[in-house]
């Protein structure tokens, strides 16, 4: 008895101590995404119209129809025989949906002084998450039954829903999944998959109506192949190896088929009207950030 | 001799699988670098061929053989010069020359020995072992071990004789009944030529199979006297191989064993003796004892010197008459007689007499003054020798009246023989009389004298005659005069008179009478018959022992044979003035060992070496370097951080060094900085609480007191403990005597004799004066007399009104205290060091007492007598104290106020 209250005890305390070193991460991490998220919110402005939503948007004279509430009685009683009626900038709320590569693939960081991508791309995701959250947008995780969050607490409920010290190399492909029809979709991963399965993600999305961006996070070393001499690599997902003997010689043949991936997927992109995005760990995540959501915020806009 | 061997040669066979290792090594590949790599899609899409292995390097693999060769080569066991194994069964024969000329390489026969030992043991030989220098009684040759023959070996010490190898060539009988069957011998020479080389080497060749070893190579030297130069020692080096260039020292030291002169000498290649001067006073020459080559374990390099070879200083009193020609002065012939014996002091003769002279000749000299008699006189009695020659003036006094200091009674004019108006002929000298100094002495045939001054005849005259002439006339008349000695000669020391002078004969006469002086050296003159105790004895390789049981006394006949077992060389007689006999004779051949007939060949010189620790090592570190390359091959060791960790390692070993090294001086305690900061007055805890608060607060008003008056600004007062605090940082300790007080610890009166000796003042009090009536009348008395028994103190006197006590600060006529009956007693002369200040002030005049007051000010003690007015005496007597312990003698300039003022007002 006493034996299997402690068991449960035991695997209490196992769970906290992993969920309290997993939070532990959180806060630097939405440090950094916080950051990054001011640098590029400056830069933007509302919807421009009146509509539903929040920030006050203009005054405009009372006109027939226009219920009651809706009058500024403040407003209203500084003028002589005029009522104004107060209307909000139009903030349509619709759900992004986020996916990031679960798999080992993205532990990767060549250098010491460089992010992985998958911290890089969790940075990029949650300081999304902030923007679009400040937008009175819903964030929801593609693939997964829970409703999507909104509000303050977004960004940490996005970072909890990405699992960061998880890794599942079975869901390495983009999943096959089905959105709210005017749902947009960001898809975070280095797509080092057959291109079809990330074709087949896409095409399923973008039948059920989903806009979205595919945002290839890279390291350095991946596209420049800067290897020289006898080399056994080794996947991080399979655990493969191959061995190579004249490494260097073979940068250009890595290169021409490097592209020629990437070329598949941006084809992939395109064909549904999606945006392809890279993004390279060395370079300055805020442009990605902010060309990101500028996609995403047009994409809305354009559905509007 | 350099042969390699291998203590398992079989494990040599493994080389041969090195060619397998070859291929072994050739077909593994160095492992590759390992990278992680995600893009790995991309990379399948790019393995078109299969990767065929990489090559392992060519010198990788050559280290890698070189590695293996070694690791085999190490197993293998390989030793240079390793001992060949015996294999004969016929008993060793081992002839050992343990002479004073083998000492000098001592350890190359021992191991030679040790060696022959072990091989015996390996094959169970029996092995004989024969010494040829001389014993007193050869033990009996027997068969023996191997084991045996080591300890024998390891026991055996070169003896301060020659080889003697006649001897041992007879002994070589003994061993015929063992030799039945042939025999190995080895003849462990010392290199040195003697008589009967060849009979021994002749004898052992027809036992067995002789080899003879002998160290022909190794320097070998030999230390002989020379006649001596004026004033200088001489020696002569000498060595058996000329062949390198050598150089030393030779070195002088006195009975005592002070080394007194030193004289380097250099041999060039092909010289074979170098001689050797040491430049010595003659007052240092006298006292050589040991003339000794340095570095060179040998009998035969040491010179021992007695009181024969010392050298006499002899006066020769300036004639008025002297000649300008040499060979018609006496100083000449009495100065070449003596000239290596003794050095010569020609002076007026008061001078000779307060100089350091054992010996006068006064050469033809008359009359004396009556002051010179007399000292002469004197000095003859405190035991010089006065040596007299006859001559014409003394012929002429003699005919006067009679001369003083003569010893026998003169008849005026003289006596010629041969001449034109004589009918005598020249005489020749008699046989000497027993009871002469010269007895035994060889009167020579060819010695004429022709003219001579004549003696009363008289019994007295025969029995002061030391020498007289065929026909019964005295030559030389001597007598003893207190403890010196007054000898004439009747003839002239020139060859006018007689051939006397230019005969070997006055040489030995001079030298012995110059023996009889009680004032020079010592000679023996104890006759032919006394013997002499050994006192020091030479061992073979040089060293002074002391003798042993069996060592017989000599005489001094004996003394001047040829050492050997029953006259072992070293020092015989009276340590004052010993006798010498070195171990070898003056003549003595020094020559290498040449035997014809048999082969000489060298002593092994080289010790077996292990070769495998170094190869073992260079394989490991050959390993280590592999592994270092084959990490780095592999991507897997960086340069850069493998660099850095080295220097690292490098800069880290340098630090720890440091560090390790700790601060040689212990930490200062923290009362003893608060002392050396502040300026504080302390006391000695008198074991009474009563007491000890009291000087406390007794030591705090007076240093109120300071504070208000003087410049000195004392801290609270210490109590301190002498037997572990440092008394060094205090100037001024107050000590306190209760009854019965203990004697402090051995280390507590060493510390307070410290602190006095090193310029403190202790003040020591004990609080009796109105009790006293004397020394020790109260048990504070007799617990300070008790304590003062055991310090080291000085000299002490009642201090008076004009010490500088008493006028360091305030002028007082004493040093007040509660009570003043009794005197203070203070060092009698502080003049000397610490600046004048006294060490010790002892008094009981209970000065805590008068000072002791409590935090109001209010006295806590009544004076004795006085009042306030009493107490203010007593403060300023405590203020002097301080003072003086903190200024020293820098007021002591006022005790002289008065004069100087008397002096400016004159």
């Amino acid at each position: 008895m006493a034996k299997t209250t402690s068991g449960k005890m035991e695997e209490t305390l196992a769970v906290r101590h992993d969920a309290e070193s997993a939070a532990a991460l959180f806060p630097p991490m939405l440090l950094e995404a916080e950051r990054m998220a001011q640098a590029v919110s400056a830069g933007l402005h509302g919807r421009r119209r009146a509509g539903p939503g929040e920030t006050f948007w203009q005054h405009r004279p009372y006109a027939f129809g226009d219920p009651v509430s809706a009058i500024d009685w403040r407003q209203s009683a500084r003028a002589a025989d005029r009522l104004y009626v107060r209307q909000n900038e139009w903030e349509a709320a619709a759900a992004a949906y986020l996916w990031r590569d679960p798999s080992h693939s993205l532990d990767y960081a060549s250098q010491k002084t460089l992010p992985t991508k998958r911290r890089r791309a969790d940075i990029l995701l949650a300081a999304l998450t902030i923007l679009l959250s400040q937008a009175g947008e819903r964030i929801g995780m593609l693939g997964e039954d829970r409703r999507p969050f909104q509000g303050r607490t977004a960004p940490e409920r996005m970072l909890e829903a990405l699992h960061i010290g998880e890794f599942n190399d079975a869901t390495g492909a983009p999943p096959v999944a089905s959105v709210p029809a005017g749902g947009r979709v960001v898809m975070a991963s280095d797509f080092f998959t057959a291109p079809e399965s990330v074709e087949r993600a896409v095409a399923a999305l973008a039948s059920s109506g989903a806009q979205g961006v595919l945002l290839q996070v890279c390291d350095p070393a991946e596209e420049d192949f800067p290897f020289e001499g006898r080399v056994e690599f080794r996947d991080l997902e399979s655990k493969d190896r191959l061995i190579f003997g004249q490494t260097a010689s073979l940068a250009d043949a890595y290169k021409a088929k490097f592209a020629a991936h990437r070329g598949a997927l941006e084809a992939i992109a395109q064909q549904s009207g999606w945006r392809f995005f890279v993004h390279r760990t060395d370079h300055a995540p805020q442009t990605a950030l902010l060309s990101l959501f500028t996609a995403i915020a047009d994409m809305r806009a354009w559905k509007a | 001799m350099g042969a390699l061997s291998f203590t398992s040669p079989l494990l040599l066979l493994a080389l041969g699988a090195l060619p397998l290792i070859w291929l072994l090594l050739r077909a593994t590949p160095p492992s590759p670098k390992r990278e992680n790599f995600p893009a790995f899609i991309i990379l399948r899409q790019l393995k078109t061929a299969e990767e065929t292995p990489d090559r392992t390097p060519w010198w990788l693999l050559l280290m890698r053989l070189l590695l293996a060769g070694l690791i085999i080569l190490g197993l293998a066991g390989p030793v240079l010069n390793a001992p060949a194994p015996g294999t004969q069964a016929s008993p060793m024969l081992l002839v050992v020359d343990n002479s004073w000329a083998a000492a000098q390489h001592w350890r190359t026969r021992q191991d030679a020995l040790r060696e022959a030992a072990a091989e015996a043991a390996q094959t169970d030989r029996p092995v004989f072992i024969l010494t040829t220098a001389p014993e007193r009684t050869p033990a009996p040759l027997e068969p023996m071990t191997g084991e045996a023959a080591r300890v024998a070996a390891d026991a055996m010490a070169p003896a301060p004789f020659a080889a003697d190898r006649a001897s041992a060539a007879d002994r070589l009988a003994e061993l015929d009944r063992y030799f039945t069957s042939g025999a190995e011998i080895r003849w462990l020479s010392d290199g040195l030529a003697g008589e009967d080389d060849q009979t021994l080497a002749n004898a052992l060749s027809e036992r067995g199979e002789l080899s003879i070893y002998d160290d022909a190579r190794a320097p070998k030297y030999q230390l002989r006297p020379m006649p001596a130069a004026e004033n200088a020692l001489a020696y002569r080096v000498e060595r058996l191989d000329a062949a390198a260039q050598a150089e030393g020292a030779v070195a002088a030291t006195a009975r005592d064993g002070r080394e007194l002169a030193r004289a380097e000498f250099e041999f060039a290649a092909g010289e074979m003796t170098r001689n050797v001067t040491l430049n010595l006073p003659l007052a240092l020459a006298n006292e050589l004892s040991i003339t000794r080559i340095e570095g060179v374990a040998s009998a035969g390099a040491v010179r021992l010197s007695d009181a024969r070879d010392r050298r006499a200083l002899i006066g020769l009193a300036r004639n008025t008459a002297s000649s300008s020609d040499n060979l018609l002065k006496g100083d000449h012939y009495i100065r070449e007689a003596l000239n290596p014996y003794a050095s010569f002091l020609e002076d007026e003769l008061s001078t000779l007499l307060q100089s350091d002279v054992s010996v006068v000749v006064l050469d033809d000299i008359g009359r004396l003054r009556s002051s010179e008699r007399d000292d002469l006189s004197a000095w003859v009695e405190r035991g010089g020798v006065l040596i007299r020659f006859a001559g014409p003036v003394l012929a002429e006094a003699a005919q006067d009246s009679a001369p003083d200091l003569i010893p026998a009674p003169l008849r005026g004019g003289g006596r010629a023989f041969g001449g034109a108006l004589t009918w005598d002929t020249p005489q020749h000298l008699d046989i000497f009389p027993a009871e002469s100094p010269f007895a035994g002495l060889d009167a020579a045939d060819d010695v004429l004298i022709r003219r001579q001054v004549l003696a009363e005849p008289g019994g007295e005259t025969t029995e002061r005659t030391w020498a007289r002439l065929k026909d019964g006339t005295p030559l030389v008349t001597g007598a003893r005069q207190g403890k010196g000695v007054i000898a004439l000669f009747h003839v002239t020391a020139t060859p006018d008179w007689s051939d006397l002078p230019l005969s070997g004969l006055f040489i030995d006469m001079l030298r012995r009478l110059t023996f009889l002086s009680a004032l020079g050296p010592d000679a023996a003159s104890d006759g032919a018959d006394a013997r002499y105790a050994p006192l020091r004895l030479l061992t073979g390789e040089g060293r002074m022992t002391r003798p042993d049981d069996a060592a017989r006394a000599l005489t001094a006949a004996e003394l001047a044979l040829v050492p050997s077992p029953i006259r072992e060389p070293g020092f015989y007689g009276a340590p004052e003035a010993p006798l010498a006999l070195n171990a070898v004779p003056d003549g003595a051949a020094f020559e290498p060992l040449s035997i014809s007939g048999a082969a000489i060949q060298a002593y092994e010189a080289a010790p077996p070496v292990s070769l495998s620790p170094p190869l073992v090592v260079a394989a490991l570190l050959l390993l280590l370097a592999d592994g270092i390359i084959a990490l780095m091959l592999s991507g897997r060791l960086n340069w850069r951080p493998a660099a850095a960790a080295l220097l690292a390692v490098g800069v880290m070993s340098g630090p720890m060094d440091r560090a390790s090294a700790q601060p040689l001086d212990a930490p200062i305690e923290g009362k003893i900085v608060d002392a050396a900061l502040t300026t504080r007055l302390a006391y000695i805890a008198s074991g009474d609480s009563a007491t000890d608060t009291l000087t406390e607060q007794g030591l705090a008003a007076l240093s109120r007191e300071l504070y208000r008056r003087t410049a000195i600004e004392p801290a609270p007062p210490e109590r301190i403990d002498p037997d572990t605090d440092d008394l060094s940082v205090y100037s001024f300790l107050y000590w306190p005597i209760a009854p019965g007080a203990e004697t402090p610890s051995d280390a507590a009166l060493a510390n307070i004799e410290n602190f006095m000796r090193f310029g403190g003042l202790l003040l020591i009090d004990t609080r009796d004066d109105e009790r006293a009536v004397g020394a020790g009348s109260t048990p504070e008395g007799q617990a300070l007399q008790r304590i003062l028994g055991a310090l080291d103190i000085p000299p002490l006197r009642p201090v008076d009104d004009s010490h500088v006590l008493t006028r360091s600060f305030y002028l007082l006529n004493s040093l007040y205290g509660r009570n003043n009956n009794n005197p203070v007693w203070v060092e009698a002369d502080s003049s000397g060091s610490n600046d004048g200040v006294t060490a010790l002030i002892i008094g009981g005049r209970d000065w805590i007492g008068a000072w002791a007051a409590d935090s109001f000010g209010r006295p806590l003690r009544p004076m004795g007598s006085g009042g306030p007015r009493a107490r203010e005496f007593a403060y300023r007597a405590g203020v002097n104290m301080v003072m003086v312990a903190f200024t020293g003698n820098y007021k002591s300039d006022q005790v002289h106020t008065p004069i100087l003022l008397e002096r400016l007002g004159k």
